[in-house]
């Protein structure tokens, strides 16, 4: 590539540094000595991507394979998108500023369904055909793996190929099947047919999917001998022996999660019934605070950061906790590091522990109770009282807080004007708390930030089958709650009920939806998880150009009979569990943390982790 | 003891802002495991300071860093144990031992020397530079935190001069004010310059500009940080 035009392209927008690779870390290889090059793709811009642990963890393992340089790329902001259409300058990879187009593989993480447009654009910005079946011999193929990967199925004429489940031992595994191809010599499909043999691998062309005369899907079935008619997701069955990198790239600029992250555990037993991670990601399988105790160490020596995170879906659930935030506080709080518990929960924790943490930095407070009445709260099964809520933001004030943010959903199965009151009756008495703790002293600093998103029923969850509220139900909940929410001090913040209409629908789509995201790329959809990139009206467009009504898959209920688009992935949770949740959810009965007792929830067949 | 280090900021890294900048710095001191102080108080900061930033674009063999440490070390083994753990293009070049009773590098330097390569305007420009120069007054709009204000910048160059010309560029050397007094981005100059020969376009999209030290005055002269060193 004309290095060159990139110098001069670089001085005209905003941020260039995104786009100049040479970090600290990076690794460097010679590309002509490797067999293949990986082109670590996320799609969206540097300093969200950059974020990202999967990321991390992948890039360096795959580099640790002589045979591999991995390299990364991400989604160009507008204006560098414009200066590199103009002059023809085709999207590249950061380490050495080559073509991706020339790659071997690129690789999607896909972590949100509205980042979908911005792997077209990335595609079509790297000179490389879009769909499948546009591509030959001397093209990468374009694989993908993250949550959204698990119903990939509106994405089903882009991918060759999709990984399921943890991707530390898979990706090796792929790859060593692609060295063996490579070397041999054979067709694209050839390679296809070896990689669908490998656990967790899904080609969707082999797959057929036929649809009912009212739309939804009939079969989905292998369409080729020897193809697994069901996709189990992978599993890394202990994580102190599973890759973790002993350092990370130290970005220059400030990138969204800007410490050393250690994961100290990966799944989550709380078993929330909205939430597509807490499924997806079990069973639980935590690391040793001995194996937890050397990361940091070498984490921290290796790229100078100053702050280490303890990530998690839920890391007070960490069974030796305690013990891990002492030992570290021991050995790092000396050379000034400090900590964060993203997911604290400040109840189970004791005092002088937190007191100890806070000397360090002391950030806003997040708590999310997601529902604003017991009723509801025990319908999601969020384990959570009012009295556990207010303990906590009460000690939270005693300790010096003064900003809480309370996270809140809307438009949950089962929901009723109580509930949404409930929100404001609880902000009430989170501002009262604050009074009780200072003995009714006023302050001006006292901020309360009630957040409310709206509910997007995702694939694996119990409320797959539910349908969403309309746009403009959402959008009367929010009214009523902007009127009851101006209290003093308290501030009122939402998402936008659109957006997380297109979430549901791209959630729990089909295959059907590849031709809506292609039109809506063409109408100049990107960045749509960016408010000031959002086309709505584009996107009412596509779908009515494509004659597909987004309604019958956000806005419709299934019933437990309907075979689903993502029917024949198994992520080790079974349906029927699923489907039980999902009816004492109706009835409003709870299932407690599995650590208690197991609830049946299938992940067993796959072993590993806590549930052994 | 404190410590001035001089210091490169090479091509390949000539786009990060100061503030990522300081950050990587920060970043490299630790992994050096250089033996920085800390500011007392309820947020202890790294007692490390700079002397007048760089503007996003530019290359630089003469910035300067001003570390305070907690225990004792020797230059060499400061810019060994840095160099080691910097990203390319960031290189330290030489340390000194400072009084630590002086003043901050950013209130005692006062001028920078640069050297500016763009595209030749062809004959004349002599002519236009010495006329350039002959103005008492060129003014232009600096803006600010507090909006626009007009500056005459005529003051702010000590020096200007055409130090040669090859392949088609004109390569200038160029001593101006830095410093927290006054300070005058070479950029902003060149963008006058080229405005009064008559040149359209954006000037930064060609001129390549390169810092090759910075002074203060000490002593009756003009010296670099480096000269504040101690025996």
């Amino acid at each position: 590539m004309d290095k060159s035009v990139l110098e001069e392209i670089l001085r005209q927008v905003s941020k260039p540094v995104r786009y100049m690779g040479n970090e600290y870390n990076m690794v460097e290889k010679d590309p002509s000595k490797v067999l293949i090059r990986f082109a670590f793709a996320f799609p969206d811009v540097y300093e969200v991507g950059m974020s990202h642990l999967g990321m991390k963890i992948l890039y360096h393992l795959m580099n640790e394979r002589e045979d591999t340089y991995c390299e990364r790329v991400f989604a160009p902001w507008t204006d560098m998108e414009q200066k590199m259409r103009e002059k023809g300058l085709p999207l590249f990879a950061l380490e050495t500023r080559d073509p991706i187009a020339q790659f071997d593989f690129v690789g999607f993480t896909l972590q949100y369904e509205m980042c979908y447009t911005n792997v077209i654009n990335m595609l079509d910005l790297a000179g490389i055909p879009l769909r499948w079946w546009e591509r030959g011999k001397n093209h990468p193929f374009i694989i993908a793996g993250g949550p959204c990967a698990y119903n990939v199925e509106p994405l089903a004429d882009f991918f060759d190929l999709v990984v399921m489940g943890d991707g530390e031992e898979v990706i090796n595994e792929l790859l060593d099947a692609y060295r063996q191809w490579k070397i041999q010599g054979g067709t694209r499909e050839d390679f296809l047919v070896a990689a669908a043999q490998i656990p967790g691998v899904y080609v969707p062309r082999f797959y057929d999917v036929e649809y009912n005369d009212d739309g939804t899907v009939r079969s989905i079935k292998p369409n080729r001998e020897g193809i697994p008619s069901v996709i189990q997701k992978r599993v890394v069955k202990d994580l102190d022996k599973a890759y973790y990198p002993e350092t990370m790239i130290v970005p220059y600029m400030d990138i969204v999660h800007d410490r050393v992250m250690l994961e100290v555990f990966r799944g989550c037993t709380r078993g929330c019934r909205f939430c597509q991670a807490g499924i997806i990601y079990r069973p639980v399988r935590e690391r040793s605070v001995s194996r937890l105790m050397d990361l940091a160490s070498k984490l921290i020596s290796n790229t100078g950061y100053e702050e280490l995170s303890l990530s998690s879906l839920s890391t007070s659930d960490y069974s030796d906790l305690e013990n891990l935030v002492k030992q570290l506080m021991e050995r790092f709080g000396p050379r000034k590091v400090s900590f964060s518990l993203p997911s604290l929960r400040i109840d189970s924790f004791s005092r002088e522990l937190i007191e100890e943490m806070i000397k360090v930095r002391k950030a806003g407070l997040t708590f999310a109770p997601e529902a604003g009445t017991q009723r509801l709260r025990d319908v999601i099964n969020k384990g959570v009282t009012e009295e556990d809520l207010l303990n906590s933001v009460r000690q939270a004030f005693e300790l010096g807080w003064d900003t809480v943010k309370l996270y809140f959903m809307i438009g949950l199965p089962t929901e009723t004007q109580e509930d949404l009151e409930g929100i404001a009756d609880l902000a009430r008495k989170v501002k009262q708390c604050y009074f009780d703790v200072t003995g009714g002293q006023r302050s001006r600093r006292l901020r309360i930030t009630v957040s409310a998103a709206s509910f997007v029923p995702k694939p694996f969850t119990p409320f797959q089958w539910v349908a969403q509220d309309p746009v403009e139900r959402l959008n009367q909940k929010l009214d009523f709650l902007k009127d009851k929410l101006r209290i003093k001090s308290v501030e009122f913040d939402w998402h936008d009920p659109r957006l997380s209409f297109l979430e549901a629908v791209f959630a729990r789509g089909d295959r059907r939806l590849g031709k809506v995201l292609l039109k809506a790329w063409e109408m100049g959809c990107k960045f749509d998880g960016w408010a000031e990139h959002f086309k709505y009206d584009a996107w009412l467009k596509a779908f009515d150009d494509t004659g597909t009504d987004p309604k019958f898959y956000a806005n419709r209920a299934r019933s437990r009979e309907e075979v689903l688009p993502w029917s024949h992935i198994d992520v080790g949770v079974t349906p029927s569990f699923l489907w039980r949740e999902y009816q004492k959810a109706l009835k409003g009965e709870l299932t407690p943390d599995c650590r208690e007792r197991c609830w049946g929830c299938g992940i067993t067949r796959l072993g590993g982790g806590l549930c052994q | 003891m404190r410590m001035v280090v001089k210091y490169a900021k090479q091509d390949r890294v000539k786009y990060i802002s100061h503030l990522d900048l300081m950050r990587t710095l920060h970043r490299a001191l630790r992994r050096a495991e250089i033996p920085v102080a800390f500011s007392q108080g309820y947020n202890p900061q790294p007692r490390v300071a700079f002397a007048p930033p760089l503007p996003v674009g530019m290359t630089s063999q003469g910035e300067y860093m001003d570390v305070m440490l907690a225990s004792d070390m020797g230059p060499e083994d400061f810019c060994l144990r840095m160099n080691s753990v910097l990203p390319q293009g960031i290189a330290m070049l030489k340390a000194v031992v400072i009084d630590e009773s002086l003043p901050s590098l950013m209130s005692m330097v006062e001028r920078a020397l640069y050297s500016i390569s763009l595209k030749d305007p062809g004959q004349g420009f002599e002519d236009a530079l010495k006329d350039f120069l002959a103005q008492t007054d060129i003014t232009i709009i600096k803006s600010g935190k507090r909006g626009e204000r007009l500056v005459n910048i005529r003051p702010m160059i000590y020096h200007l001069e055409i130090v040669g010309r090859e392949e088609g560029r004109v390569i200038m050397e160029a001593m101006l004010s830095a410093g927290s007094k006054e300070s005058l981005n070479p950029e902003q100059m060149i963008r006058s310059l080229l405005e009064f020969v008559g040149i359209e376009g954006d000037p930064c999209c060609f001129a390549d500009i390169h810092r090759l030290d910075m002074f203060l005055y000490r002593g009756n002269a003009w010296v670099t940080p480096l000269e504040l060193g101690r025996g």
